[in-house]
């Protein structure tokens, strides 16, 4: 049996790293699928049918704005952006979920 | 800058972009094909044939159409599809058999119409008080003529 390969494995964990990948830049989805596996050096997965969804609820929320651009390569992307309320969703999330897995830490190394 | 109410707001937004349209409702056709191309890219890079690195491509992103739906359903657009569709299937099944349809047709218009009178006839006589404002002040008027040896 292999290991869980999911980028949401809890949930929220997807929009989380979203937020904070494109904290440091816009970026197009290919880009931000990219990233967040690289970043994690292979460990997380982000799948395309998880990730468009994604980020159509964010903007939704109002977290991302996106705007069609060119590449580097030339071709047409579609770039998303965080907005001011993306980044102090950012924040929110981060801590909560800092303490999450701290709480988890504690319950698995009790004796 | 928050004048509207955050689910108001959400809610225009998802309208507008219902009707306006211009690519940002829905991850578009054009950019899950910009996310297929750059995968095949990495795929040929990585050595496959150019065939075998498009189809692992799209294998890769799932049913495409899928992901599609998906973020439609995000704003709400789905469900108004939905809707849509269920309207036009009974329009269809319903034309199928006209004799059927007439005969549901009178028959809903005979309930109602029944219903709706008999409604209007209760309401007027019994629900209706009188548009006098004191309940217990009339009285019931009437004229009788006096014969002779009767008493009144």
């Amino acid at each position: 049996m292999s290991a869980p390969r999911h980028a949401d494995m809890l949930p929220g964990t997807l929009e989380m790293l979203i937020l904070k990948t494109l904290s440091l830049g816009p970026l197009h989805g290919y880009g931000i699928a990219q990233h967040i596996q690289r970043v994690s050096q292979e460990v997380l997965n982000v799948e395309e049918g998880s990730l468009y969804p994604a980020l159509q609820r964010m903007q939704v929320k109002g977290w991302l704005s996106s705007e069609w651009k060119q590449t580097p390569t030339r071709r047409r992307a579609r770039y998303y952006r965080l907005t001011a309320a993306g980044r102090k969703r950012l924040g929110v999330e981060t801590s909560a979920f800092r303490e999450i897995i701290l709480a988890i830490t504690r319950v698995l190394q009790a004796e | 800058m928050h004048i509207v109410p955050a689910p108001l707001l959400s809610f225009w937004r998802r309208l507008t972009n219902r009707w306006r349209d211009d690519g940002q409702s829905a991850a578009s056709a054009e950019e899950i094909a910009f996310h297929v191309d750059m995968l095949t890219r990495d795929n040929l890079a990585a050595g496959m044939t150019p065939r075998d690195a498009r189809n692992a491509a799209i294998r890769r992103f799932g049913n495409r159409a899928r992901t599609g739906e998906d973020s439609r359903d995000a704003w709400g657009v789905r469900a108004l599809e939905i809707v849509v569709q269920d309207v036009r299937y009974a329009a269809r099944t319903l034309s199928h058999d006209p004799r059927f349809t007439l005969t549901l047709i009178l028959t809903l218009a005979v309930g109602i119409g029944a219903t709706v009178a008999t409604f209007a006839a209760v309401n007027g006589v019994l629900l209706r008080s009188l548009p006098v404002r004191d309940q217990s002040s009339p009285r019931r008027a009437a004229r009788s003529t006096r014969w002779p040896g009767c008493r009144p």
